[in-house]
């Protein structure tokens, strides 16, 4: 088994040691491909690190298949504070539980981007006849910078499924069923009074962190490796024709972005975000991906 | 967000659909008349949903095979769903054009270039166009390594 401490730590300031090293040293990790014999053996999949080398993220299927949650690119220059992020989900999930914005955004550093109003779009809602005004709010937010305006089609597409959703998937009734999932998405949908969800838009001068978070936490363990079944099983999705969604909305997220988070406390939040680097499409479309997701 | 809209028009034997906005749920497709050849121009479709992408699919879905049909100005977010979703680019169906995104790290500009059949791809075959930034220097392509994988289907 390979440790993150033994081989990572010199990723991080020496400043940062005492801090980290309590994390970093509770979690371990596997490479791909050179582990791929041992993907069948790992017990706690869940907790290990799969950190990629390759450009076919989709190569990776095997393991998603076996229950491995995060994955995190190696040649990427970000690869320290993906590391951080997964690490903390694993070994520390009631830190990163706090607050995770921080760390998809930028990890431990430019913490003082989150309160630059200049940087920072946050839209509340409750109901889907809010969604056209959110998304045209967005595209002028992303319109202000030249870099965020060069990935305004994917960075729109994507938030447009965020909210979708978070709107029609998320909300559950006190049974735990779900309440709007198979109803057509041109009828309008409205929250239970206590409920809402908010979509969030942050960026730093390296990358733009888009997530929605709603606070139904209805996420599951098996629909999440349901989905990820059916969507890498084949290179070329489906839409699905019966009532609801086409259930496509997660995976062109995916494709879309160059990281994908999912994070979900059963009952309490779910957090559905993506980054986006600002440097051209390419860097974010192909498929050099750090992805992690954990449902509670 | 704009509003989705076609317009529709005949001339001769073919009828031409021009496409305008955002393709999503609410997006009202024209009904299908019957003609031997289709001309869809996505050239303004400013964005797709996943939602619109399942309207497009059940909308071509039932065009008899016999019928052609070419797409013309196809956006980003088109061609990176030829390559992508299944149905959404059917047998029947030919790019004579499309937008290859270009970009300049530098200055940070991205152009949308269009390509046409004959002039910049034949087949497989394709010439890619110099394009200058803003300082005469060349921008680079700006597509995934999979961008031009549909041109496969229709060579």
């Amino acid at each position: 088994m390979r440790s993150i401490i033994q081989d990572f730590s010199h990723l991080w300031p020496k400043s940062r040691e005492a801090v980290l090293a309590p994390i970093l040293s509770k979690v371990t990790y596997l490479k791909y491909p050179e582990d791929s014999n041992l993907l069948g053996l790992e017990k706690r999949p869940d907790k290990v690190i799969v950190i990629t080398s390759g450009e076919d993220f989709f190569a990776i299927r095997p393991f998603i298949f076996n229950g491995f949650r995060h994955f995190v690119n190696r040649n990427r220059s970000d690869l320290p504070q993906e590391l951080l992020a997964s690490c903390l989900m694993i070994a520390k999930p009631a830190i990163f539980v706090q607050n995770p914005i921080p760390f998809f955004l930028a990890g431990f550093s430019n913490l003082q981007i989150l309160t630059d109003t200049e940087r920072n779009l946050t839209v509340s809602f409750k109901k889907s006849t809010q969604k056209a005004e959110i998304l045209h709010e967005l595209e002028e937010f992303l319109a202000k910078n030249p870099k965020t305006k060069s990935l305004s089609d994917i960075c729109i597409q994507s938030a447009d499924e965020l909210i979708t959703n978070a709107l029609y998937n998320a909300p559950v009734d006190a049974d735990g069923e779900r309440m709007f999932l198979n109803v057509d998405r041109q009828e309008a949908v409205e929250y239970p009074p206590d409920k809402k969800a908010t979509l969030f838009a942050c960026f730093s001068d390296d990358r733009i962190t888009i997530g929605c978070e709603d606070t139904f936490g209805s996420m599951t363990v098996t629909e999440m490796y349901q989905y990820l079944r059916t969507k890498f099983s084949s290179d070329l999705s489906i839409p699905r024709e019966s009532t609801g969604g086409a259930g496509l909305g997660l995976k062109m997220i995916m494709e879309n972005s160059a990281n994908f988070y999912l994070f979900s406390e059963r009952y309490r939040r779910s957090l559905v975000a993506a980054s986006f680097l600002l440097s051209g499409l390419k860097s974010n479309m192909s498929n050099r991906k750090h992805f992690h997701w954990s449902v509670s | 967000m704009q509003e989705f809209n076609v317009l529709t028009e005949k001339q001769g034997t073919t009828i031409i659909y021009t496409m305008e906005g955002y393709l999503a749920e609410a997006a009202k497709m024209p009904l299908l008349e019957t003609a031997p050849i289709l001309k869809i121009n996505l050239g303004k479709v400013t964005g797709l949903n996943s939602f619109g992408v399942r309207r497009w699919c059940q909308w071509v879905k039932p065009i008899p095979m016999t019928t052609k049909i070419f797409l013309t100005e196809c956006p980003m977010v088109f061609v990176k769903t030829f390559n992508t979703v299944g149905g959404f680019l059917t047998a029947n169906m030919e790019v004579t054009s499309f937008f290859v995104p270009f970009y300049s790290p530098v200055d940070e500009i991205r152009k949308d270039v269009l390509y046409t059949k004959g002039e910049h791809f034949t087949g497989l075959n394709l010439k890619h166009p110099t394009i200058l930034g803003l300082n005469s220097t060349p921008l680079e392509i700006d597509a995934a390594s999979n961008y031009f994988k549909f041109l496969e289907r229709q060579a």
